[in-house]
């Protein structure tokens, strides 16, 4: 078991971890936490951030009452400050049998070591973490929890996982919006190989709930440059059948597809305010997450 | 549509050649699993029918392009001035089949010009139109077709070689199948042949040639369309001229004593009188002999006293008619009894016979050797004395051998059959006893071989007893028996002369083993044998022989002349040789342009070269259409392998 447990540990990206854990990764919501942290929160409380004066109504707490301005002015105001807390990351990982496909790092294994890395830095600015298996059955969810030893067990159900099975991302990410009551961080990662309608329901659902949204999208080489020249017979991964065909002749129109499809997503998750992420599998996972975390700044700025 | 290579077009099977490879590419592909395979699906359904429009038409014109390929290789014929023939209606190739024997060389017009002169100049007036056609020539010497960079070259005299005047015949059947055959062979398209020849009978062969018309009919049906052949009309009237034939030359110890025909033809307005030059070992005699109008014949001597024992000499008319037909060269060599070689399976018959011919040093006659029958000292031999079986090869041996001047006795064979030369049949065999013996009745007894003796004795025929005769079919006899039927004939075959007894010198045939008339009669044909001028060197111009002769000089004429073309005295291989022009050039017999048709059948009919009338061809090529159409497919295909310009943007983007 030791053995086994030390390996799953190379899920995280020691390279990321270096250059990433010094800033924390701030979300561009309020978030609702149980404790503080350093997100913003949707309620006033104790902080350094001052929020605004407010008119005292009586009845309120007078030890909240500025009176230095009472001093000045003869006039009863409340001094309120930004109340901050930690979020509830919600990691979801696609686990059907597309995501299998990429050499040499197919697209299941890159996206444990992204979710395990994003998992360890969340953990570690005090955020609760939790984790959603995206399976054709036996989905697997480990409940946000923000103790550290959540890495461990987080690693303990990546390491097995397969990718199997036809996806159920889109009913998959419907109940993650139902069963999260409070707002949070959900963070998908899969190849979004749906229709676009379905997706751009999910996502919608999700926002509506006030949740942060972030997607990435994992795709080989392969799939992005389609360089095959001989006829090939392609096989679907998800039992969809075979094609035999000439890829030279349908490679322009499949790139148009491939593009439009994320060109798709991406402009939907700009109208509701999701973040969106293509990654190709070649790409480092610190090479990711440095964009990921440079962009998350931007916008929080 | 017809094809100069019909081959080629099996290589229309490497049209397919594309669909093929696309085939066996499809049943050779590779598995892929593959996880967007949506978008596959919807890349192949929305580009499906304009890729699979593309890609059949890429496809069907690499195989039109292919197939256009094989066409141009096959070479394709429509027929007249198609619009699809795309090139000037100019035929390939321009042959001249140029007949080089001596009669050529007779003047063909009023003016002073060769019918071979003539020829060319029509020849050169014909290709003028045609610039881009090639030209060959073919002559009747060489028989080895070339080409001509520049019409101009066939009046240059660097080309003299193959375009002037010969001493020799010609073989027109023979040149003109080696042409057509050399044609077909090398697949020649469109071809005008014309064939310059004076149409001398000689020249076409007779029915020897009939096998060689019958190629060249098969050949000319078979080129009907792409091939014309005509005649350049030469046999027009012919203008004055004289010729020179010497028939025969006799040769005693100290004397040459030529026997000449001397001709005049058209004797319109004939000459009295001729300028001749006699020459011997170079020194010339001039003579003005007087002529009759039309054949004059004319003995002259030349004397061999003070002259060296091998020499040469000659005879020609100082006339300008015509080069060819003008002179006779000999040679002559030491005079002396000629070798006798007797042939015999008989012992007894074979020492009687070579008893009976031994020379005036009192050597008997040499038994011929069956195996050196062929080689040169054979040839030398002035008389053979054959008796009995003999095989064909031999029989054709001493065939040659009569011909070129020998002499051949014969005797009766045991049966009729046992011989066959080609010029001589047997009767049956007749016998009879003792009592009723065969007699000799009468013989010419002032003249010939069995005349009386100088003191007036007979040669004793009357005492000839024949129990066992069988009488030669040919030649005039000169003694007969009782009954009628030749004792002895004779016969002229070729140059030379054929004595036939009809009885065995043997006991049981007859009394001419006790040689009072065999020896005398042996012996006097010897003599006369001896008389006959030894021209067994001597070759006739453009014959195969003198072909063959690469080491040679010229004796008569300080100018290099070459013993394949010209008459003349040459030394080959040490020997003095005269070379004369075949003696069938003086014939005057035409062949005529139905004589020609009617051996031709199946040909269409030939006609006389027409400058009024130049041919159109009934098939023009197209193969330059088909190339177009090749290039104009792979353009196609090239185009059609563009990638669409919104496709490449969109590639770039991604």
């Amino acid at each position: 078991m030791p053995r086994r447990r030390n390996s799953y540990f190379s899920y995280l990206d020691q390279e990321s971890l270096s250059r990433i854990s010094g800033e924390p990764l701030l979300s561009k919501f309020s978030m609702e936490g149980s404790v503080s942290g350093h997100h913003r929160s949707p309620h006033k409380g104790a902080s350094v951030e001052f929020s605004e004066y407010r008119e005292y109504t009586p009845g309120e707490d007078p030890k909240r009452m500025d009176w230095k301005v009472f001093g000045r002015s003869d006039r009863y105001y409340l001094k309120e400050f930004e109340a901050e807390t930690n979020l509830r990351c919600h990691l979801a990982i696609d686990c059907s049998a597309s995501m299998s496909f990429g050499e040499p790092v197919n697209k299941l294994e890159y996206a444990k070591k992204l979710t395990a890395t994003l998992a360890y830095i969340y953990l570690g600015q005090g955020d609760a973490v939790g984790l959603h298996t995206i399976q054709n059955k036996n989905q697997k969810v480990i409940p946000t929890k923000r103790n550290p030893a959540q890495v461990q067990e987080i690693l303990e159900v990546l390491g097995p996982l397969k990718a199997k099975g036809k996806t159920n991302l889109i009913q998959s990410l419907h109940e993650i919006a139902e069963s999260s009551k409070m707002r949070g961080l959900i963070v998908v990662i899969s190849d979004f190989f749906e229709e676009m309608d379905p997706i751009k329901h999910a996502i919608t659902h999700l926002r509506d709930r006030k949740h942060d949204v972030v997607l990435f999208q994992l795709l080989d080489k392969q799939e992005i440059e389609f360089s095959f020249e001989r006829p090939t017979r392609f096989i679907d991964l998800e039992g969809e059948g075979s094609i035999i065909t000439e890829p030279t002749l349908i490679r322009d129109e499949y790139l148009k597809r491939m593009e439009e499809h994320s060109m798709a997503i991406n402009e939907h998750c700009l109208e509701c305010e999701a973040s969106f992420n293509r990654v190709s599998t070649v790409q480092s996972i610190s090479e990711t997450l440095n964009s990921f975390s440079s962009h998350r700044r931007e916008i929080t700025s | 549509m017809s094809f100069l290579q019909p081959i080629a077009l099996w290589g229309l099977l490497l049209a397919l050649t594309p669909l093929i490879i696309h085939l066996l590419n499809l049943l050779r592909h590779r598995s892929q699993p593959w996880a967007a395979t949506r978008f596959l699906l919807q890349a192949r359904k929305s580009s499906s029918r304009i890729s699979k429009i593309k890609r059949w038409l890429t496809l069907l014109m690499r195989m039109i392009a292919l197939a256009c390929l094989c066409f141009v290789i096959a070479r394709p014929m429509i027929g007249g001035n198609s619009f699809f023939s795309l090139s000037s209606n100019s035929p390939e190739m321009l042959v001249l089949i140029l007949d080089r024997s001596a009669s050529m060389d007779t003047g063909a017009n009023s003016n002073l010009k060769s019918k071979r002169e003539r020829a060319l100049e029509i020849f050169e007036q014909f290709v003028e139109p045609w610039p881009e056609s090639k030209i060959a020539l073919i002559e009747s010497v060489y028989e080895e077709p070339f080409f001509l960079s520049e019409i101009q070259a066939l009046t240059d005299s660097n080309f003299e070689d193959f375009t002037g005047q010969t001493d020799t015949s010609s073989s027109l059947a023979r040149t003109l199948l080696k042409t057509l055959e050399w044609m077909k062979k090398t697949q020649v398209g469109p071809a005008e042949i014309l064939l310059a020849s004076d149409m001398q009978r000689s020249n076409w062969g007779g029915n020897k040639s009939s096998n060689q018309f019958s190629r060249i009919d098969k050949i000319l049906e078979q080129k009907k369309d792409l091939w014309t052949l005509k005649i350049i009309p030469l046999t027009s009237k012919s203008s004055y001229n004289i010729s020179l034939r010497v028939n025969k030359i006799a040769r005693t110890k100290e004397s040459i004593k030529p026997s000449l025909t001397l001709k005049q033809s058209k004797p319109t307005n004939p000459l009295n009188s001729v300028d001749i030059q006699k020459s011997l070992n170079g020194e010339s005699e001039n003579l003005n002999l007087k002529i009759s109008s039309d054949y004059t014949k004319w003995h002259t001597t030349f004397n061999l006293k003070k002259q060296p024992e091998e020499g040469w000499g000659s005879i020609k008319l100082n006339s300008s008619f015509n080069k060819s037909d003008d002179h006779y060269y000999f040679t002559y060599r030491k005079n002396s009894i000629p070798q006798v070689g007797v042939l015999s399976l008989d012992p007894v018959i074979e020492n009687v016979l070579r008893s009976a011919a031994q020379n005036s040093d009192g050597e008997i006659a040499e038994p011929l050797i069956l195996e050196n029958l062929d080689n040169q000292n054979t040839t030398l031999r002035r008389m053979v004395i054959q008796q009995g079986a003999i095989a064909k090869a031999v029989s054709e041996s001493l065939d040659k051998f009569v011909k070129q001047g020998g002499t051949l006795v014969l005797f009766p064979p045991e049966n009729k059959n046992l011989n066959n030369y080609p010029f001589l049949s047997w009767q049956d065999l007749e016998e009879r006893n003792e009592d009723q013996a065969f007699t000799i009745q009468s013989w010419s007894k002032e003249d010939g071989v069995l005349k009386n003796f100088a003191d007036g004795a007979s040669i004793g025929l009357d005492y000839l007893s024949v129990l066992k005769r069988m009488v030669p079919n040919q030649g005039e006899a000169l003694a007969y028996y009782g009954d009628g039927k030749a004792f002895l004939s004779k016969f002229t075959h070729g140059n030379g002369l054929v004595y036939a007894f009809s009885t065995l010198p043997l006991d049981s045939w007859s009394t001419l083993k006790d040689g009072y008339i065999l020896v005398p009669s042996i012996q006097r044909i010897m003599l006369e044998s001896s008389s006959v001028m030894d021209s067994s060197n001597d070759l006739i111009c453009g014959s195969e022989e003198t072909k063959n002769i690469f080491e040679y000089s010229c004796i008569d004429l300080p100018e290099q002349k070459k013993p394949t073309l010209h008459a003349g005295v040459y030394k080959i291989n040490g020997k003095l040789t005269a070379i004369n022009r075949p003696l069938e050039e003086l014939d005057k017999e035409i062949f005529t342009l139905s004589d020609l048709n009617s051996k031709l059948p199946n040909s269409p009919t030939l006609e006389e070269l027409n400058e009024s009338k130049r041919s159109t061809f009934k098939r023009s090529e197209i193969w330059t259409s088909f190339l177009y159409l090749c290039l104009a497919f792979l353009l196609g295909e090239s185009l059609l392998g563009i990638p669409r310009q919104s496709n490449r943007k969109q590639m770039k983007n991604v």
